[in-house]
């Protein structure tokens, strides 16, 4: 470790300080509500953002802690997105917690650990960087999860969420051992190579295996997604919102590392495996998202949807082998897709999970779909901007989502079209028929909002005015939404379609 | 370090478990055995014991339990440190320390302004 | 330096690498030792009973041996007559296996304890490492004996314990750091050699932290023993002794002599780290063998620091009990208090401020000779400032509430 390193480390110091501030000045006997505390988080986060803005764009990468850490563009984009998912988390919870009468300040800081966890997952090159990321992302959303300790679905989902995110994390070391065993390395750059050499590649296939149970795990694909429903509706709402997201960027981006090891060959078993786990998450998704009668619980169905989506991109990603051995996606749109697909997510999640946490009741009711009903005539705003990002999640034009979409399903198509094998194209036609089946349950919300009759006895009557920071949340959201999704190029304002297209494409050419 | 240290350690092992089996046979060869019921049942100042002894007890133990895991880990992360403090220069090699320190510190800081050490 | 297998040997008249030798220098370790370790055993319950009893205005055992000496052995024929008990819901394999983990954790520990340069079995290089390792091991026994037994008290009095030995093993682990960051070493040998020379060259005066790095670890050790005023686990008054309350002839004896063997190594890591070792602190005797020459030399010289390691270590054993017999036992929080928020801040500030220290005053010649001679003079001073002190309360204490000046044995 040199005084070099530590620059490389900037993006993170952001969460790390911010953590270690509020339990300084939040630790005290008499808990209360502090308004200095989300204050010091969200300046957390705007370190982190306003270091993403300094450092971009960045010439080639810098490493940490004896190459463990690596600040490339992946990595920034990683912080960038983690940061505005966790001051969105941040923001909802202020008001959130303030009803639930739960405002302490372990809620913050655990929020600033998770985010830093799902950072540093996204900037590890080796095993041991990424295990300690992921651990840290996922101790802390353990408890996150079980925060609303006096209401039994949240710490149902908090027990679900450890017993079987610990067995995955043990899959995880399982993997990670076997890969030692067979790479003599935790690095993944070793891995590529290693994989040629017959004598280890069994080691390596299992390990492999191990370790693509684990991520898919923490995505919450099929056939590992059972207890992503349960933990996803018990959870407070900002928390739902921030798991969702957070968790898969961090994911994505270190599958996408590892992979540009591992498809250096042409020919890997990996890409059919994927392929099935792509079609069944989706499927699985979706039918089950059919049957629910809370939207949350819908929209936690649909987030194993999505992640049957973003794994299409893994299955189709290609590049050309660099001079260094390792592939380089800069010139995948695959890759570019699943960047910008998670931005779409972004917002569109992070907002309609706003708007959840301000009808939710105490108890967690007041999220069926009956109970939207009218919703859209009463308040009109609040109507308006869950309708854009049902819509958005549902991939209609116009919206972010759908450009996301596009870019996946367009990618698939592009990777299989004038190639003898024609299963990336019918992975592509299966995933819009999905889409087709989502869009029913997407729209299932519009059909309450705006065309049932308010119930009588509504429960949303005499709720309380949106509070500040949920308010600037749904906005922001709203905003994001329609501006990556119209393209906002031709107001010429920056950061649109294609700059964060662009900036996708460069987050992908420093990998190693 | 020689071999023969490693091997003398392991007799010196042999010889620790060696000594008390030596100790309780010679004690059971000299001492009587008059067993009675009461005699073997458990000590209770008298009574009968009314319940058994192996129950719950309060979860303060555990929070102990896990900050010793805490700072013992830190101590013995701090052994190779110390070790090589007097060979290293330069004032990285104490910030370092300082850092890590400085975490588990205002962990401590927070555990004792949280009230967590107070045993009602 | 020629160890202690190869010096034994040649003295032996064997050939140092033939299985002869190691053989014969294993039984001239072994016998000396496991005598070692019950004398010191014998010696130090009978130093308690004559200790306690001075304090208390009495004489103690005196019928057995001159003034009771031999006291402690009438004690261990007699508990060899003793019925073994196990009782009959306990767990019996762990109710047996629980005082040999308890001893064996004790003994190990004579090891690595240098008596000399030479008479030491394994120069371990991780020495201090070794003893904090197989130290803690001794939790685990405690409560492997309280939880077998079935008993309330016993369980009581082994979670005690662990609670106990558990969070003051934090400071004593960091006490050990603040010393290895001024030895440069783990060995005891080594951390020995560094504080050769001269008294004022021991780590107790190297620098102003010392000390207090000293009473941390003097205080942790305390609880280590689970001695007063930190013998919550054995609380007889309360808990009828505690974790060995079912524990009868040997096996109780097993135990009371680990917990008197445990005191001598705590008291002699202390003497190591703090002290000089075997050191008498006069270069001259030190090096005694410069002037004798050939193997009588070098057996007289390490004769001689084997001689003072043991004092210094019996000396820092009658501390450990004048506190016994002084203190009344503290309650459960206040115990985990001083841990906690006492100790353990403490340590962690002491061990950067000697690391700061050693960083700025290390490298200078003839520095730390300097400190240690201030720092001796000033423990001198404060010494006889504070037995003055002791002296003015005592008799202001007696003269307010009219009790004549009690006089006591020590």
């Amino acid at each position: 470790m040199t005084w070099e390193d530590t620059k490389s480390l900037m993006p993170l110091l952001g969460p790390f300080l911010a953590a270690l501030a509020i339990l300084v000045v939040g630790g005290r006997k008499e808990r209360g509500p502090n308004p200095l505390l989300p204050l010091l988080a969200l300046a957390g986060f705007g370190w982190t953002l306003v270091g993403v803005g300094c450092l971009w764009p960045l010439e080639g990468a810098h490493d940490a802690f004896a190459g463990g850490l690596r600040l490339d563009g992946l990595g920034l984009v990683v912080a960038l997105l983690v940061s505005l998912g966790g001051a969105a988390c941040t923001l909802l919870s202020v008001d959130y917690l303030k009803r639930r009468g739960r405002n302490l300040p372990e809620f913050y800081v655990l929020v600033l650990f998770s985010a830093l966890g799902m950072m540093v997952m996204g900037m590890s090159t080796n095993w041991l960087s990424l295990l300690l990321g992921l651990e840290t992302m996922s101790l802390a959303l353990y408890v996150l999860c079980g925060f609303l300790r006096d209401e039994t679905r949240s710490v149902e989902s908090s027990i679900k969420y450890f017993l079987t995110g610990s067995f995955a994390s043990g899959l995880f070391l399982f993997g990670m051992g076997l890969l030692y065993g067979g790479t003599g390395s935790f690095e993944f750059r070793d891995l590529g190579g290693a994989m040629l050499d017959a004598q280890s590649q069994p080691l390596i296939v299992v390990g492999v295996g191990f370790l693509l149970a684990g991520f898919l795990f923490k995505i919450g694909a099929a056939p590992l997604h059972m207890w992503l429903p349960d933990v996803y509706e018990g959870a407070p709402t900002p928390i739902t919102g921030f798991m969702a997201t957070g968790v898969k960027v961090a994911a994505f981006a270190a599958v996408i590392r590892v992979l540009s090891e591992i498809y250096q060959h042409e020919h890997v078993g990996l890409r059919d495996v994927l392929w099935w786990i792509a079609l069944i998450t989706m499927i699985v998704g979706n039918v089950a998202a059919l049957a629910q009668t809370s939207v949350k619980r819908m929209l936690a169905y649909s987030s194993i949807a999505h992640a049957g989506y973003l794994t299409i991109a893994l299955v189709v990603m290609r590049g050309a082998v660099g001079e260094n051995g390792a592939i380089d996606f800069s010139g995948s749109l695959a890759a570019r897709a699943i960047l910008y697909y998670l931005l779409a997510y972004l917002v569109a999640n992070m907002g309609a999970f706003g708007v959840l946490s301000y009808l939710e009741k105490q108890g967690g009711k007041g999220l069926a779909y009956e109970d939207l009903a009218g919703l859209g005539f009463k308040h009109r705003f609040l109507g308006l901007v869950l309708s854009v990002f049902a819509l958005s999640l549902a991939g209609i034009p116009g919206t972010a989502g759908f450009v996301g979409k596009f870019l996946v399903f367009g990618s698939a198509v592009d990777a299989g079209v004038g190639t003898a094998d024609s299963s990336f194209v019918l992975l592509a036609v299966l995933g819009i028929l999905n889409s087709l089946v989502g869009l029913y349950y997407y729209l299932r919300v519009l059909i309450q909002l705006y065309a049932k009759p308010l119930a009588e006895d509504a429960s949303t009557r005499g709720a309380p005015l949106v509070g500040m920071g949920t308010g600037l949340v749904i906005v922001a959201s709203f905003i994001g939404t329609l501006w990556w999704g119209f393209g906002a190029d031709f107001l010429n304002l920056g950061f649109g379609v294609e700059p964060a297209m662009r900036m996708m494409q460069g987050a992908l050419a420093t990998l190693r | 370090m020689e071999p023969s240290v490693l091997v003398s350690l392991l007799i010196v092992l042999g010889l620790a478990a060696a000594i008390p089996v030596v100790m309780v046979i010679l004690g059971r060869a000299f001492g009587p055995k008059r067993p009675t019921e009461v005699k073997y049942s458990v000590y209770e100042c008298g009574l009968e014991p009314p319940v058994d002894a192996r129950r719950r007890f309060t979860v303060k133990f555990y929070e102990v339990a896990v900050l010793f895991v805490v700072f013992d880990v830190e101590v013995a992360f701090l052994f190779p440190w110390a070790l090589l403090f007097k060979k290293s220069s330069g004032f990285l090699f104490f910030g370092e320390m300082i850092v890590f320190l400085g975490i588990l510190g205002v962990g401590l800081f927070y555990v004792i302004k949280r009230g967590a050490l107070e045993w009602e | 330096m020629e160890s202690y297998f190869t010096f034994v040997s040649s003295v032996l008249g064997f050939e140092p690498t033939s299985l002869l030798g190691f053989v014969g220098a294993i039984a001239v370790w072994a016998v000396p030792i496991t005598a070692f370790v019950s004398v010191v055993g014998l010696v130090s319950i009978w130093l308690e009973r004559k200790i306690s009893a001075h304090i208390q205005c009495r004489v103690g055992p005196m019928e057995v041996g001159p003034h009771g000496a031999l006291q402690t052995l009438a004690d261990g024929i007699k508990l060899l007559g003793k019925e073994d008990l196990v009782p009959a819901q306990a767990d019996r394999i762990l109710f047996g296996l629980a005082p040999m983990l308890v001893f064996a954790s004790t003994f190990v520990g004579f090891a690595v304890i240098p008596f000399s340069q030479k008479a030491v079995i394994a120069d371990l290089n991780l020495g201090i490492f070794f003893l904090a390792a197989v130290g803690s091991l001794e939790a685990i026994g405690v409560v492997m004996a309280g939880w077998s037994s079935n008993n309330k008290w016993s369980l009581f009095g082994a979670i005690r314990a662990a609670t106990q030995v558990v969070s003051y093993e934090i400071p004593l682990g960091l006490s050990l750091l603040a010393v290895v960051v001024v030895a440069g070493s783990m060995s005891l040998n080594d951390i020995t050699q560094a504080q050769s020379g001269w008294v004022w060259n021991w780590f107790l005066f190297r620098n102003p932290f010392m000390w207090a790095v000293f009473l941390i670890y003097f205080i942790a050790s305390l609880a280590e023993c689970k001695r007063a005023p930190f013998d919550l686990p054995e609380a007889e008054s309360e808990l009828v002794s505690g974790f060995h309350t079912e524990y009868s002839g040997m096996r109780f004896a097993i135990f009371f002599l680990a917990e008197y063997g445990a005191m001598y190594i705590v008291s002699a890591i202390a003497v190591v780290l703090f002290f000089g070792g075997w050191y008498t602190g006069i270069p001259f005797l030190d090096h005694i063998s410069g002037s004798i020459g050939g193997t009588t030399g070098v057996v007289v010289e390490n004769l001689i620091g084997a001689g003072t390691i043991i004092v210094k270590s019996f000396l820092l054993i009658c501390v450990q009990m004048w506190i016994r017999w002084t203190l009344p036992r503290i309650r459960l929080d206040q115990m985990m208090d001083l841990c906690l928020k006492y100790l353990l801040p403490f340590s962690l500030v002491l061990l950067v401020a000697v690391s700061l220290w050693q960083a700025f005053q290390g490298p200078i010649d003839g520095g730390n000779s300097v400190m240690g001679m201030i720092m001796l003079a000033a423990t001198v001073a404060s010494l006889i400032w504070m037995r003055r002190l002791a002296g003015r309360v005592s008799k202001a204490s007696a003269l307010r509430r009219e009790l004549p000046v009690v006089k006591t044995g020590l």
